[in-house]
Formats: structure tokens, sequence, C-alpha cells
């Protein structure tokens, strides 16, 4: 029999529910959680005795708020939690792997057997750093990861693949991906199997936690007028608040007004407020429009008009917004034709779903759909060197396809000069000290000669990995220096991987003992029932034994012997069935 | 002058790269590029190396500026920043120092001629209101001069010209034009010649395609995107459609709106206003209608209960304006004019029943005594259009009273000469 190929799996690794798919029965699966759920919560919990992943740890989010976290990609803060009565602090990374190792265990326990290999989104805006730091996560969880590819990308070749197939000619697709947390536009042009980004705009600091933010604020006032008492203070109280009012949320998607009803709330006083989709509308206004604002931006950097826009893709949970649908729909609407939204694709699943593509893509797996495909992927933020006067010399600019290779030919300023800086920006402004800092090198002992003579050779190469490698070279005398681009700044160092490698095999240990404590529990408390309904029995046969008695004082004896093995076979039998060799249960 | 002009080297590899010809299409390029992209990236097994130069082809050749340079001066030229490595031209590339020093620039040299702008095309565009309502696009046919592609602009098959013999290259001549036996006026006007370019070129040098002209006539048709909320008099530009000429920044084609009278909708930036009048019925005990909207909405127009509209009043409706052109998702208001018309007469009954319904009438008690001091009078009606004409007759026909009570008085007249 062959060796079973190893599959590679995509996970979507979102700020707020993560979702995770996998090549199989020659299609792409979403993988549902053990909760039957397709979506899985980006949450970590601690508490005295354990760890929490996934919907578990959602649940118990309201008793424990302190101590559940979910991964910050806007911030990248420290937490400090409580766990098995330590004060622990982590790094977002390690909270990030944690979710990962929990979408990994998640399929593995579908699959029946490990994984190992996986393509991990990210969202567009993300930057070198960023990729290599979710590179690094995905190691701390125990995967290899294969690429980091972009959301967007993800959820094009989502759409692609899975409504309309390959056509022919050039499709361009705007991606409206607005999730938990985050809030990407892009524009992908589909081109005969072929992905590319054309430009991509974002807003770090925009999703559904803000609407549902807006709403929670309004009730906290609404509550303060009302009652006089301000909960704004209490973490417990706004827990559950914020909890009601996401799913007020959601469901105002569907229907028109909504009740959000709280129990001793705060003080044992009660919160009983009515939300009509209107009110959630108003209270967003302003947020909706900035989805529109970024839109329109997204156009003018991919210098393309509305008109030129084929298809729009809803992604994250929170495009099910009606509002959100309206003013998309109407912003597209031309010549009075109405523009219809992409609504074919589940939005929760869009961006996992591509994922996996690309992993069965670099994995060997697929059929003949999805080997014809070929992701481009983009340079997130342009490059370059730092030129005359600190300005920023951009050669590989924005979403520019990878691998890449730039050359430029300079030269130096003074008659003579010896030596040369070459220092590497990344970012978008003009002025270089605008711009992120990657690293520096200097090309020594150049000949004497007058200046604009010498000949300079400056190369910027990209792997599809997105590492960049500059090098610079001097023609004539054959000088060469060269620097790789390990992003270093804001990630984190090898030994640090490496410690939290072993704390996160320390901490899955740790789980491992607290699912046997949990069972063991179990067994023994289904035990004690157990005994418990058996004791019940004898004892009643016993009563009904001595009543005999008591009513048959003058009975044979061959009477009493008959009632004497009665009561023995009952207790034999007791006996047997509960394999208690040790056990006497004496009669008198 | 700093640095040289860049060298010429291979202009052949890329098309090589690409396995297309010298004069492939667009089209082309992108099917080569396709193909070859699949077959050679990384994740497709191929070698990075080659993947890298495909795409560093394809950039090239798919940009007919950076095309141009690569076919006339080589792999090189781009290299030392012609064509611009990333959004534009960038020609001082060049380090700091070791030792901290400051810039100075490399690349080629600029013109020896300062380049002229060429005129600008204005066309006037007529939209209705519906169709800044809705947004629109508008496909227009025009034909304009485009450099010749076979010879580059030059005119000739060489690339030689001659200097006009009849205006020695200035390219204007002057003209004395007689007025009189006395007067003359001095003109200047383009050499009809060399059309005011100061070259002219040799007959058997002549580019066969433009005939020595430098320009083609080309058919484009350009599709006028009309966004939603845009106003009367905005300009639509389309940068560098307009005539080409040799040593010319190409002009702008610029579309200006013209908004079209609509029936029943007027404009007022974002706001608009539309007329409505009401029967005295409606105005006191409410009203309902129905009004289309520039977009073929039906809006249900009613009275709040209880609400009287008095006459020449507005009532205002959100949103239901024009789109903001910055922001389509926002609209102005939409604001309702009211007029009430009202009966010539009631009859009796009619006025008895309005007495009991409507409030009281202010008292006023005069005693008969007063009464009797009081002169009667009779209402009449007037036109009061008439009435203002009639008063303009009589003060104009009191000041010439005033002019013929002045009879006989001097005039004075111009001095004839």
């Amino acid at each position: 029999m062959a060796t079973k190929k190893v599959k590679a799996i995509g996970i979507d690794l979102g700020t707020s529910y993560s979702c995770v798919a996998v090549w199989q029965h020659n299609r792409i699966e979403v993988i549902s959680n053990d909760q039957g759920n397709c979506t899985t919560p980006s949450y970590v919990a601690f508490n005295d005795n354990q760890r929490l992943l996934g919907d578990s740890s959602m649940s118990q989010r309201s008793m424990n708020p302190q101590n559940t976290v979910v991964p910050d990609n806007r911030d990248k803060p420290m937490v400090t939690v409580t766990y098995k009565g330590e004060e622990k602090l982590l790094a977002p990374e390690e909270i990030s792997s944690m979710v990962l190792f929990k979408m990994k265990e998640v399929v593995e326990a579908h699959l029946g057997h490990f994984v190992k290999d996986a393509v991990i989104t990210v969202p567009a805006y993300f930057s070198n750093a960023q990729r290599q730091a979710t590179k690094d996560v995905g190691k701390i969880a125990g995967l290899n990861v294969l690429r980091i590819i972009s959301e967007p990308t993800a959820a094009a070749i989502a759409y692609g693949l899975d409504r309309k197939g390959l056509r022919v000619g050039e499709q361009n697709v705007l991606v409206f991906d607005l999730g938990g947390g985050t809030f990407d536009v892009s524009l992908v042009t589909i081109y005969e199997g072929m992905f590319k980004v054309k430009a991509s705009v974002g807003d770090t600091h925009l999703g559904g936690v803000d609407f549902d933010n807006k709403l929670v604020n309004h009730l906290v006032n609404v509550f303060r007028e009302k009652h006089k008492k301000d909960i704004s203070g209490n973490a417990e109280a706004l827990v559950r608040l914020r909890s009601a009012c996401e799913k007020a949320k959601r469901i105002l998607s569907s229907t028109a007004q909504t009740t959000i009803e709280l129990d001793c709330l705060y003080e044992g006083v009660d919160l009983y407020a009515t939300v009509t989709r209107a009110l959630f509308e108003e209270l967003n206004k302003d947020l909706f429009m900035k989805c529109m604002e970024t839109v329109e931006k997204c156009l003018l950097e991919a210098r393309s008009d509305k008109i030129q826009v084929h298809e729009i893709v809803l992604v994250g949970g929170s495009t099910r917004i009606p509002k959100v649908q309206q003013l998309l729909k109407d912003m597209f609407s031309l010549n009075g034709t109405t523009k219809e939204l992409c609504k074919g694709i589940n939005p929760d699943e869009a961006v996992a779903y591509g994922a996996a593509v690309q992993a069965a893509i670099l994995s060997g797996e697929g059929d003949k759909k999805v080997e014809e495909l070929l992701l481009l992927d983009v340079m997130p933020i342009s490059i370059g060197f730092e030129g005359a006067g600190g300005v920023m010399s951009v050669l590989i600019p924005k979403n520019t396809a990878i691998p890449t290779k730039k050359e430029r030919v300079c030269s130096i300023f003074y008659d003579n000069q010896k030596s040369l800086t070459v220092k590497v920006f990344e970012g978008e402004q003009v002025k270089t000290k605008d711009n992120f800092f990657l690293g520096k090198f200097i090309l020594y002992r150049f000949d004497p000669l007058p200046k604009g003579v010498s000949q300079i050779s400056v190369i910027f190469d990209v792997d599809a990995d997105g590492i960049v490698e500059v090098t610079a070279e001097d023609q004539a005398k054959g000088l060469k220096k060269k620097i790789t681009i390990n992003s270093k700044h804001g990630r984190l160092s090898p030994e640090e991987i490496r410690r939290m490698v072993r704390d996160s095999k320390r901490y899955k240990a740790e789980d491992e003992v607290a699912k046997k404590k949990v069972k063991a529990k179990n067994t023994l408390e289904n035990y004690a029932y157990e005994m418990r309904e058996r004791a019940k029995k004898i004892e009643e046969a016993v009563e009904e034994t001595i009543e005999w008695l008591e009513c048959n004082q003058l009975a044979e004896i061959e009477e009493f012997d008959c009632k004497k093995q009665e009561l023995g076979r009952g207790k034999g039998h007791f006996i047997t069935k509960i394999h208690l060799p040790r056990q006497r249960i004496k009669f008198f | 002058m700093f640095g040289r002009a860049p060298k010429k080297s291979d202009s052949t590899r890329y098309y090589e790269i690409l396995g297309v010809s010298k004069n492939a299409s667009p089209d082309d390029l992108k099917k080569a590029y396709k193909k070859a992209a699949i077959k050679n990236h990384p994740d497709k097994g191929g070698d990075p190396e080659k993947f890298k130069e495909l795409a560093q082809a394809y950039e090239v050749l798919s940009d007919p500026e950076k095309r141009e340079i690569y076919d006339t001066y080589g792999e090189d030229a781009l290299k030392e920043g012609m064509g611009g490595g990333g959004g534009g031209h960038d020609p001082f590339d060049i380090f700091s120092s070791f030792f901290g020093g400051s810039p100075f620039g490399s690349g080629g040299s600029s013109r020896g001629r300062r380049q002229r702008r060429g005129e600008d095309v204005v066309h006037p565009l007529k939209v209705s209101l519906e169709d800044l309502y809705l947004g629109t696009s508008k496909k227009l046919s025009l034909s304009r001069n485009v450099l010749c592609s076979k010879c580059n602009g030059k005119g000739s098959k060489s690339g030689a010209s001659m200097t006009c013999a009849g205006c020695q290259g200035t390219g204007m001549k002057v003209s004395i034009r007689h007025l009189g036996p006395s007067m003359i006026q001095q003109m200047q006007h383009p050499c009809n010649e060399c059309k005011g370019t100061g070259e002219t070129i040799n007959d058997r040098d002549r580019c066969q395609q433009c005939k020595g002209e430098k320009v083609v006539q080309e058919k484009k048709v350009l599709e006028v995107v009309v966004e939603k909320g845009m106003q009367n008099g905005q300009k639509i530009t389309f940068p560098g459609e307009a005539d080409e000429a040799p040593d010319t920044v190409t002009g702008d084609i610029v579309f200006v709106l013209q908004q079209k009278e609509h029936p029943k909708f007027k404009r007022k930036a974002d706001d608009l206003f539309v007329e409505h009048t009401l029967s005295l019925t409606e105005a006191l005990c409410g009203f309902q209608f129905v009004l289309a909207h520039l977009d073929g909405r039906q809006l249900l127009i009613k009275s709040n209960p209880g609400e009287v509209v008095k006459p020449d009043s507005y009532k205002a409706i959100n949103d239901e304006g024009m789109p903001n052109y910055q922001r389509h998702f926002l609209k102005g208001k939409l604001y309702i004019h009211f007029s009430v018309e009202f009966p010539d007469t009631l009859s009796l009954d009619q006025v008895k029943a309005l007495e009991t319904t409507l409030p009281l009438k202010p008292t006023s008690q005069l005693t008969d005594m007063e009464l009797d001091e009081c002169e009667e009078t009779t209402l009449h009606d007037v036109n009061m259009e008439e009435e203002i004409r009639r008063r303009q007759q009589a003060q104009q026909e009191a000041y010439e009273e005033d002019e013929d009570m002045h009879g006989g008085a001097q005039r004075v007249q111009c001095a004839q000469q």
C-alpha cells in the first residue's frame, strides 16, 4: 500500500474567530470543531485548574473576564493572566499560537491523523515583519508554515474556484472584508487562473467589535440615566453586556427588533432594553461611512473606476449587517442598474477555503482545476533605499508580484569617494525618516575615481516567502556586499521562540493531565450513582423479606428455606453484576 | 552636466524571455506572461530566478513608456532610472556617503528645448437630472492627432529634419499689410511651410505613413463616467487625450457638465426642491400624495395628523436629495414647497358650518351710535398687476408735465467740426 500523503491545511487566523479547511474527497472542506461550529472563537482562557481553548473559553468569559484573552494584532500588548494561581505574562504571539494549536487539534480530530503543514492567512496590510512573526506563531504551535497569504487573495480564490470557476478574460473582484476586529478592502485581478492584488487598503481599528461597542456604550448610558448607576467600571457586567450586544447585533441582521434582558446586571438591578435595527444603524452611521470611504480609497489606489469592478465578494461576519450591504450596493449601482453582491460564498469560510486551496497547490494535492491556479503574492508595502536628501527611492513598489528582483545603477557624489552606506527602508512616505528602517550596510574601498564615473549596482531580491535580500556591487572592482532583511524589529528572538515552543508543549501536557482528571472524575461519579441505585434495590428486597416473616411466623420449614434461597439468589445477582468480590453484605 | 547619456544595450532579451516578437501586442504579452508564469512560478516547481526575469520583462514591456525606453536604449537605461523604478521619474538615485555627503544627480540629461503644453479640448456634455442622480456613463467618439508610430513623430524615415527655409527655423513669419497710403500693420503668424515647427523634411525622406506630418488621425471612443452628485459646470478631465504633437506635452480633453432643466425638480447644491399645490381642505385636514422620484421610486408624502400646512411653507425629507459627489452615500434633503389653493366663494351653509368648527372670530362690539357715525364701504376685486401698471403710467405723465412746464429751455448741441 502506498504511503498516505500528509495533508496541508488552510487556516484563517482571525481576530475574533478562526476557521480551518482542508482538501479532501476532491474538494475543499471546511472542518467543524468539537461543538459543530465551522468557526472557532479566537479566545484563550485560564483558570485555577486549566487552560481553555475555543468554544469553552468563550462560554466562561463572563465569569472570568480578566483571564480570557484574545490575540491583539492591532497594538500588540503583553497580557497578564492568572493560571493555576500564578501570574503569567503572555506575548500576543503566544496567544495566537494557542489559537492555531486549537485549530490544529480540530482538524486532526476530524481527519484522524496528525497534520503539520499549513497555509495561514493574514490581513493584506501586514508588513513583512508581521508576516514573518505569523510564521513564528505557527512554529510555536507545532506547524510547518508553507506560506503566509493575504486574506483578500484567499477570498478571491474561493470566489474564483467556488462560484464561477475560471473564465476567459480579466475579472476585477472587490474583496470587502469586514471581520470582528479589522477591515480590509482589496481589488484582486483574476486572469485565467492567475490571482493578483492590485490594491489593498485597510483599517486596523474597525470591525464588528467596534459596532458592538457603540451599542454597549449606548446601553451603559441608558442604564445610568434610568438607574443612576455607572457600570462602565465593572468588568464582569461589561462582559455580559458586550456578549448580549453582540448577540443582538446578529439577530438584528435578520429581524427589525430585539430585546436585551440581563438579570441582576449590576448591584441587583436588571437591564431590559428594546433595540431596533434603525437604532443600531444610527449608532454606527459614522463607522459605516468610514467603510465606504475606504472602498473609495482602494479604487483610487488601484486607479480603477467602479464601472471596472465585476464582482464584489463579502468576507467576514460583519458583512451580514444589512446596512453595510445596502451602502455597498448603492455605491456600485450605475445607470439605474443595481449591482448585486456576491453572496454565494459563506463570509466566514471564504478565507480558510482559499488558504486550503493554496495549501493543496503547495503540497501537490488537488485536482486539475487546482493545478491550473497560480497565486501571485505581492509586496504588501513598498521597499527601497535612502537616496539624495533622505528621499525614499522605491525599488519595489507596493503590490509588486513576488518573487521579484530589481536593479538600480547609481553613482557616487564626491570625487575619490571611498565608501558608501546602503540603508533599506519600508513604507509609502516620500522621506525615509517617515518610513520604517529595515537594515543597512557599508560598501568600502572604492578605487579613487571622479564623481559620476563609478557605477554601483543595487539589487533588491525578494523570494516567494517575502524574504528580502539587498546587494550592492561595484561593477568595476567586483566589490560586493549584501544583507538579508530578517525583519527582526518587533519579532521574537530565536531564544524566545524556543521558550514558547517548550511552554506550548508544557501547556499541552497540562491540558492532557486536566483532561484525564476530568475523565477520572466523571468515571467515579458514574460509578457512585450506579452503586447507589443498586444499593436501593438490595434494601427493597431485604425489607420485603422481613415483612413476610412478620406475617408468616407459623409457616412450614419448606417455606422458610424457600424464602432464604430467594433472597440469596438476589444477593448473588447483585454481587456478580457490580464486580465487587470483596464486598460483604451481611443480613441479620 | 551630470552623468552621461545612457548607452545603448541589448533590447531583445525581454522579448526572448517572454517568447514573443518585437511587435507583440499587449494581449500577446499578457497571454505569454500568464502561460510562462504558471510554468515557472516556484509554487509550480519552477525556477525562482526565471520567474523574476519573466516578471521584470513583462512589467517593462506592458508599460508603453518603459517599452519605448527599452526598445530605444535597452535594459541599462531602465536600471539608471529612466521610466521610473516605481511611481514616477526619480533622477536622483544616489547614496549618502560614508562621510555624510549631500546629494547629486545621475542618469539622463534633460532635453535641450523645453516642451510646451498642448491645448486642452473642451466639450460641453448635457446631462439630465436623472443622470446626475443615478450616475451614468456616455460613450463619445472623438478623432484626434497622435504621433505617428512608424516614425515616432519625427516625420522622416531617418529621423533627420532640416531648418525651414521659409522662416529660418523660427517657426514664425512676419507679414506686412498696408492699411492706407501712409499706414502699415506688421503681423506675426505661424510659417505655412513648416506649420510653426521650424523644421522641414526632405520629400524623399518623408515618412510614408504620416507623409511628414508627424501625426496621424486616430478615432477614439471615450467613456465619460458621470458620477452621482456631480454639479452643473463640473469638469471631467481625460489627461493627455487631446491632440499629440512632437515635443509637446499632450493636453487634456475636458468635458463640462451642463445640467438640463427638469420639469419637476429644481436643484440647489445637494438639495432638491419640488412644488406642490394643496386644496384648502388638504391644507387644514391632512393630505397624502405620491411623488415619483428621479430614480423611479414612488414616495408617499403625507402630513402628520392634526398638522396644518400654511401657504408658502416648506417641508423637508432627509436623504432624498441629490447624492453628494464626494460621498455618494450621503444625500441632501428634498424640500417640498407648498401652495394652498383657496376657494373663491363659499355658500352660506358652508360659512355656517365652518364658523361652528373653526376657532371663534375676534369679537368687536360696536354700539349702534358708533355704527351710525361710520360710513359704509363696498369691497371690490382688484388686479394688482393692472394697478401697478396704472400707477407707473400716472407717474410717467407727471414727469412729462414737468418737462412741458420748462419748455423752451436751451439744449446743448454737439459742436460740429
